[in-house]
């Protein structure tokens, strides 16, 4: 097998689901922590479904790519979802939900078993290159923190705004009633 | 290992998150984000990252198989690196579901 110059229909929807799987995710996260954006998480799906599950042989790099993903998805998905349970469980505003922490810490479990069985023995890469390759996404992401913090000290100062309107009061209080408990009629 | 494997593993990743911050800045756009130039010191970046690779480290490769590889690499690297750092994720998670929530006066008058 050998990358072609030109791209195979199976390598077109195999990069077009990863690009669509990491805009569903940023677009995951706009809008407030109780309500995200409602295309987010089908683009996730959508992504996920196209490089998954591909309509074709791939070409060399792109097969190599997804078998790797492939063999390590199993345990990925398991320590994500036992993560998420155990966040959803330990919730900030409610009670804790025992139930579903110990489901979480179970997947969690489960998932170290998987990568000590299947996983673990097949690691064979120069961790050299793998630390150098880490430390270049460091650089990029203090590279965009200083980008971030440099343009934002240069954009002018905005004027006072406006005290909140008795519509946008009633609004922000009813957000916090709903996510913090209590009574708007107390008010 | 050569030296120019180990600059062209570091320009990958660079290249990774450079690209995934581009995206992200599209995507998770509204009217109140002035992300213009955001995006221009980001593109300066992807552009300076990319040629590094394409002229300094590998003049015999393509700009396509570059970024393929430049992603690819970079996130092979990210899951052969998950394990290191689910074990620092694993002791917090175990850490916060044993913890109990403090008694909190304000949350209390809510009752």
């Amino acid at each position: 097998m050998h990358s072609p110059q030109y791209m195979v229909w199976p390598d077109i929807q195999f990069w077009l689901g990863f690009l669509i799987f990491f805009c569903g995710l940023s677009l995951h996260r706009i809008g407030p922590a109780f309500k995200r954006s409602n295309s987010g998480k089908p683009l996730i799906l959508l992504g996920f479904i196209l490089t998954f599950l591909p309509s074709g042989q791939l070409s060399s790099i792109e097969n190599d790519f997804y078998i790797f993903m492939l063999n390590n998805l199993p345990w990925i998905f398991l320590s994500s979802s036992g993560i998420y349970f155990i966040l959803f469980g330990s919730q900030i505003y409610w009670e804790n939900i025992k139930s579903i922490k110990i489901l979480g810490l179970l997947l969690i479990l489960s998932s170290w078993i998987y990568f000590f069985t299947f996983i673990f023995g097949t690691f064979d890469a120069d961790l050299f290159l793998i630390f150098a390759n880490i430390i270049g996404m460091l650089f990029a992401f203090f590279y965009i923190i200083w980008a971030i913090k440099y343009i934002e000290s240069r954009t002018p100062n905005a004027a006072e705004s406006l005290p909140l309107s008795e519509s946008e009061k009633k609004y922000v209080t009813s957000i916090l009633i709903r996510n913090l408990g209590g009574n708007l009629d107390e008010d | 290992m050569k030296i120019d494997e180990l600059l062209t593993s570091i320009v990958d990743g660079s290249t990774l998150v450079s690209l995934l911050f581009l995206i992200h800045l599209l995507c998770s756009y509204h009217p109140y984000h002035r992300i213009l130039p955001l995006i221009m010191a980001n593109l300066f970046f992807i552009f300076l990252a990319i040629s590094i690779n394409l002229f300094i480290l590998n003049p015999n490769s393509s700009l396509f198989i570059i970024l393929k590889l430049s992603i690819t690499n970079s996130i092979i690297s990210i899951l052969y690196f998950y394990p290191f750092l689910f074990i620092f994720i694993t002791l917090f998670i175990v850490k916060l579901s044993l913890r109990k929530r403090p008694e909190d006066p304000l949350l209390k008058l809510l009752d």
